[in-house]
């Protein structure tokens, strides 16, 4: 019993041994010292403090790259694609496509390679000229015609100049070369209209950070009643905004109950909408901010 | 005609709906908990009402201010002179003072009445909220300035009000190893205190009826503690049951149809839990343990009852069933737990806590969780809640030959602890509910 004891005691000796003169010696760990990397920390409320408090804020840049894509299927389809064209495409500043399984249709060319031509006065004053011809008292007659027939006559008149102001626009677009069809009249007028909302991209973007400006701003004006701090509830104030972020009239409640605890916490909420005014909003965005539902949920526990 | 107008209604629906959808749509979570900046424009007064007036607009800021959920603003900020009852304040000038609320009120007298008129209205949104009359004989213009605060209070923070209340307590006199305890009573503000007893009895743990004018209470005269019931206004007092041990600890059920209590055993080493019926004088008994089991309460619906025992070595809150069936100890903290009140909304437990040499008050749901101190100090006992649940009153004994018990009171949040100004010492209080 006690041989092979000692024999295996005297196994395990001469392994640890060896494993000490053959195994090399670790290299012992060093950390290196890095360099320290600057980090700026900021959140979306930043942004919106700064997006909501700035008076000059920047326009917004359009995209040119959607509308020149749905330009391109009004066109007929490019018979061939030179190595010039796919160059152009390359060099200047519009990301390249996501790899197309045929050749790109023309895309309009750097304007560094293109030279602005000049308005072609001869065609804007003969466009100027059509536009003029039509009598305009007799379009916003309110009387109505008394040969029936001539109305349906009169529209057709009336689309000319619309279309030929296009036109028109397209002329003095220092672009035009690079259109081959108008742009889209929204996105050329520039000051923004209401309409449907792109919920995608930056639309989004611009409407979360104007909706953390505006309940930032709100929240500062909103005594929270005393018996909504413990309770679960929550309010829905309707309200719009005139551009000048002043409230259009009285906000309204959009979610009704009846309770003491609800009617104390919509009359809060209210208060504050109407305390807390006049917002300072991006104006460009007015389409974003103009027409606002904010729902009040005083409890942070069931917030 | 019923499929059109249903087509039609539907329609709107969706075209309010439809523009809903072009809204930007945000969430605010939380908000400012500061007290809310209230004026209290003083209140015009006719021909010689000027005192009544003064003292009306005086004791709804104090009410206001002391709920802790109000800043009463000082009346020399205050830019515009209300002179009109019936015009519409200058709202910008009361913006001007940082008030968010306004009250503003007017007060007349004629044939021994006054009438107090008041309107409540929202500084931002310019709009009156809330505001009436009341016409009373001219003693009770303490208690329609109450009512005023009570409707103020209501329509900002949610809850019901409490102000037109009373409290009845021990009132204490004579050195601290003779003291002489009477029954009193006296508006919540502490006006208008005034005895109910003449102090030979040792009078114990009083408490309102919530149905009528009534109090119960026990008292020790020369040789047991029994069980009474007080009717205020008419000044008779009653015997609850004829018991040949001792009473003690009663308490009304919320109906106000019974009175639950403790009676001493036979060999006067225990005490277990009874109900007697007020128009039947039956007597149920609830509890059969060989322990002391005392300090009764109803839930505020009836059905249960929570009290203190010391059946498992030390006293500790429990919670049964009406009926005395499926009694379970609820609390299981630190120290010992004594004198269980449900509150009126039957959320919470108040209680008393001894533990470390020092008396608490706290609160914890009727299953024992959520258990939170609100005071803690030398001694403090004998929790009682405000009719809306938000406040409790209970009594702080201070140490030394001198010292003696003082009435405070403090929000359910623990915050807001103030003392209620008694003329003497004073232990036990009880609150009414609100009267009508």
């Amino acid at each position: 019993m006690k041989k092979p004891f000692a024999i295996s005691i005297g196994f395990h000796a001469a392994i640890l041994l060896a494993a000490l003169v053959v195994l090399p010696t670790p290299k012992p760990f060093e950390v290196k010292p890095q360099d320290a990397i600057q980090v700026d920390i900021s959140n979306i409320s930043n942004k919106t403090q700064k997006m909501a408090t700035a008076k000059d804020a920047a326009p917004a840049v359009e995209k040119p790259a959607p509308k020149e894509t749905k330009v391109v299927q009004d066109v007929p389809p490019a018979p061939k694609v030179d190595d010039k064209v796919n160059n152009a495409v390359n060099v200047p500043k519009p990301p390249p496509p996501p790899d197309p399984p045929k050749p790109e249709p023309p895309k309009p060319e750097p304007p560094k390679k293109v030279e602005p031509k000049p308005v072609d006065q001869a065609a804007l004053d003969s466009l100027l000229k059509s536009v003029d011809e039509p009598k305009p008292e007799k379009k916003l007659d309110p009387k109505p015609p008394k040969d029936p027939v001539k109305p349906v006559d009169k529209p057709v008149e009336k689309k000319k100049p619309e279309l030929k102001l296009d036109e028109i626009s397209a002329l003095l677009n220092k672009d035009k070369g690079e259109h081959t069809a108008p742009q889209k009249p929204a996105k050329e007028v520039g000051a923004p209209k209401l309409a449907a909302k792109d919920t995608s991209g930056e639309d989004a973007a611009m409407t979360a950070t104007i909706i953390d400006a505006l309940t930032s701003k709100v929240k500062t004006c909103f005594n929270v009643p005393p018996a909504a701090r413990d309770a679960n509830i929550s309010v829905r104030i309707h309200f719009k905004l005139n551009q000048d972020g002043s409230v259009n009239g009285q906000p309204d409640v959009a979610s009704v109950t009846s309770s003491p605890i609800f009617d104390a916490t919509a009359r809060a909420a209210i208060s504050a909408i109407m305390e807390c005014q006049n917002y300072e909003l991006p104006a460009e965005q007015y389409n974003l901010w103009q027409d606002n539902v904010l729902d009040f949920n005083p409890n942070l526990f069931f917030g | 005609m019923k499929m059109k107008i249903r087509l039609l209604a539907a329609m709107v629906l969706l075209v309010w709906q439809g523009s809903l959808a072009f809204a930007v749509n945000g969430t605010v979570t939380g908000g400012q908990i500061d007290p809310l900046p209230i004026a209290i424009a003083p209140f015009i007064a006719s021909a010689g009402a000027e005192g009544d007036a003064a003292a009306v607009a005086g004791v709804i800021a104090n009410d206001l201010g002391h709920s802790g959920y109000f800043k009463p603003l000082p009346p020399e900020s205050y830019i515009e002179k209300i002179s009109d009852f019936n015009a519409n304040p200058n709202f910008p000038s009361w913006q001007q003072v940082q008030a968010k609320a306004l009250v503003v009120g007017q007060v007349s007298q004629g044939g021994g009445k006054i009438t107090v008129a008041f309107k409540l209205y929202d500084v931002a949104t310019q709009q009156m909220l809330t505001g009436t009359s009341f016409t009373a004989p001219a003693k009770v213009s303490r208690r329609m300035a109450h009512k005023i605060s009570d409707m103020v209070y209501k329509q900002l923070t949610g809850y019901e009000g409490y102000f037109d209340t009373r409290i009845v307590y021990v009132d204490e006199s004579g050195p601290k190893n003779a003291r002489v305890k009477k029954l009193a009573i006296m508006d919540q503000d502490g006006f208008n205190p005034r005895t109910l007893s003449n102090g030979k009895e040792i009078l114990l743990t009083p408490r309102f009826s919530p149905t009528s004018q009534e109090i119960t209470y026990a008292a020790i005269g020369d040789t047991a503690s029994r069980v009474f019931i007080y009717n205020i206004d008419t000044g008779q007092k009653e015997i609850v049951g004829d018991f040949t041990n001792m009473s003690f600890a009663p308490r009304f059920s919320p109906d106000g149809q019974k009175v639950i209590m403790s009676l001493e055993s036979d060999d006067g080493r225990n005490s277990n839990i009874y109900v007697m019926d007020l128009r039947s004088k039956q007597v149920r008994q609830i509890t059969n343990e060989s322990s002391i089991n005392t300090a009764p309460c109803f839930s505020p619906d009836g059905t249960r009852i929570a009290f203190e025992s010391d059946r498992g070595g030390t006293q500790q809150i429990y919670v049964m069933n009406a009926d005395g069936s499926n009694q379970q100890r609820v609390s299981f903290g630190n120290g010992r737990y004594s004198t269980p009140v449900w509150s009126p909304d039957s959320k919470w437990l108040a209680f008393t806590r001894q533990a470390g040499g020092k008396f608490s008050i706290g609160v914890m749901a009727p299953d024992g969780s959520g258990e939170r101190i609100l005071t803690e100090g030398f001694h403090n006992e004998g929790p009682s809640w405000s009719p809306n649940s938000r406040v409790l009153l209970f009594f702080r004994d201070q140490p030394g030959e001198n010292g003696g018990p003082q009435l405070f009171s403090v929000d359910v949040t623990g915050y807001n602890e103030q003392q209620v100004a008694t003329p003497g010492f004073s232990s036990d209080p009880a609150w009414s509910p609100l009267l009508n």
